[in-house]
């Protein structure tokens, strides 16, 4: 279990630190900024246009 | 304020400050309503991205969406991994917005106990929703960078299958700005003329609030596929519950306590509470008489 537990933690460090380094390097989070910023449409299934 | 009063808001701290926490997110998540900016936080919560005055994005819409306009989503990627990581499900007790709901519903009406059987079988269900959510995901993805596009198999739900099964962006994005930009018909006719789309989605947000009426946190039991996935990895979260066997007196106060209908007695022998549903609401801790469960890090 404690093998797993290890296992499993590090599995996860890895794939969010990094995602995050990465974002960081292409500056994904000015795009997630922006994209909060405006209309986005995608989420709305349904509406009468 | 009375000894009697003063007793109870003390055995409650937990339940109260956890209360006022969701109050404080929900409104700054909302913060737009304030005047606030679009932040760059990407939380691992149900909220949606379409509400023009939400400033922090859900990391699963954010991912759905960053799927569907051919990009790898590594800030959602890193949200969810992180979070889950470090709290475990922490931020579905919290800080999500329509947990605050689950919350409200499931205080207002009939609560029904899930067996263990039944509530480690909801979350396999919301697992296996979220796997085949994830693949379609993927799909859209690879298809939009190899350009031939396949959204349109999914007609009106094509930028964001989730929206097909997903009551947050019904209430959070699309009643929102029907009511904001005042698209409610104005006679019968008008009803009539309305998509197909909206109906199943209304239809299916009106079965959610129904659930969340009588088991407590239905939707995030049982339907939530950002929960579903962060179960994965909450069992080996940092942050968790611990219970002392020698203090137990299996009384059984705390699974009775449990919004989740997690039998917390079956992990006595373990010493850690660590199941896929935990929210960490921190209730069994808070509901104890001997004070046998208690929380770690590390």
């Amino acid at each position: 279990m404690n093998i797993r537990l290890r296992a499993v933690r590090l599995i996860l460090l890895i794939i969010g630190v990094i995602s995050l380094a990465v974002a960081i390097y292409i500056d994904q989070f000015e795009f997630v900024k922006e994209l909060l910023s405006k209309f986005l449409d995608q989420e709305l299934a349904g509406y009468p246009f | 304020m009375s000894i009697t009063t003063k007793r109870r808001a003390r055995r409650y701290y937990i339940t109260i400050s956890r209360k006022i926490t969701q109050i404080l997110s929900f409104i700054i998540v909302f913060g737009g309503v304030l005047g606030y900016a679009a932040t760059v936080l990407v939380l691992p919560i149900r909220v949606g991205l379409s509400n023009p005055f939400v400033i922090v994005a859900d990391a699963w819409m954010l991912m759905e969406i960053m799927f569907g306009m051919a990009m790898v989503p590594l800030v959602a990627i890193a949200s969810i991994a992180l979070f889950t990581l470090v709290l475990g499900r922490t931020t579905c007790g919290w800080i999500c917005p329509f947990g605050l709901i689950n919350d409200i519903l499931g205080a207002l009406g009939k609560r029904k106990k899930l067996s263990p059987r039944t509530t480690l079988g909801l979350w396999k269900f919301a697992l296996f929703i979220a796997g085949f959510l994830l693949f379609i995901d993927v799909s859209i993805y690879y298809n939009e960078v190899v350009g031939s596009s396949i959204k349109n198999y999914f007609g009106a739900f094509g930028d964001a299958p989730t929206t097909f099964i997903d009551p947050v962006t019904t209430l959070f994005s699309l009643l929102f700005w029907m009511t904001y930009s005042n698209k409610w018909p104005k006679d019968i006719t008008g009803w009539f003329n309305l998509p197909a789309e909206l109906y199943w989605r209304l239809f299916f947000l009106a079965i959610v609030i129904i659930g969340m009426l009588f088991i407590p946190r239905f939707y995030c039991k049982a339907l939530c596929p950002l929960g579903a996935i962060m179960g994965l990895g909450s069992e080996f979260a940092l942050l968790s519950l611990h219970i002392s066997k020698g203090k137990c007196i299996e009384c059984k106060v705390c699974e009775r306590a449990c919004p989740m209908d997690i039998p917390i007695l079956s992990f006595i022998d373990r010493g850690e509470v660590r199941h896929p549903q935990c929210i960490m609401c921190l209730k069994c801790m808070e509901v104890c008489p001997t004070k046998a469960i208690w929380l770690k890090f590390g």
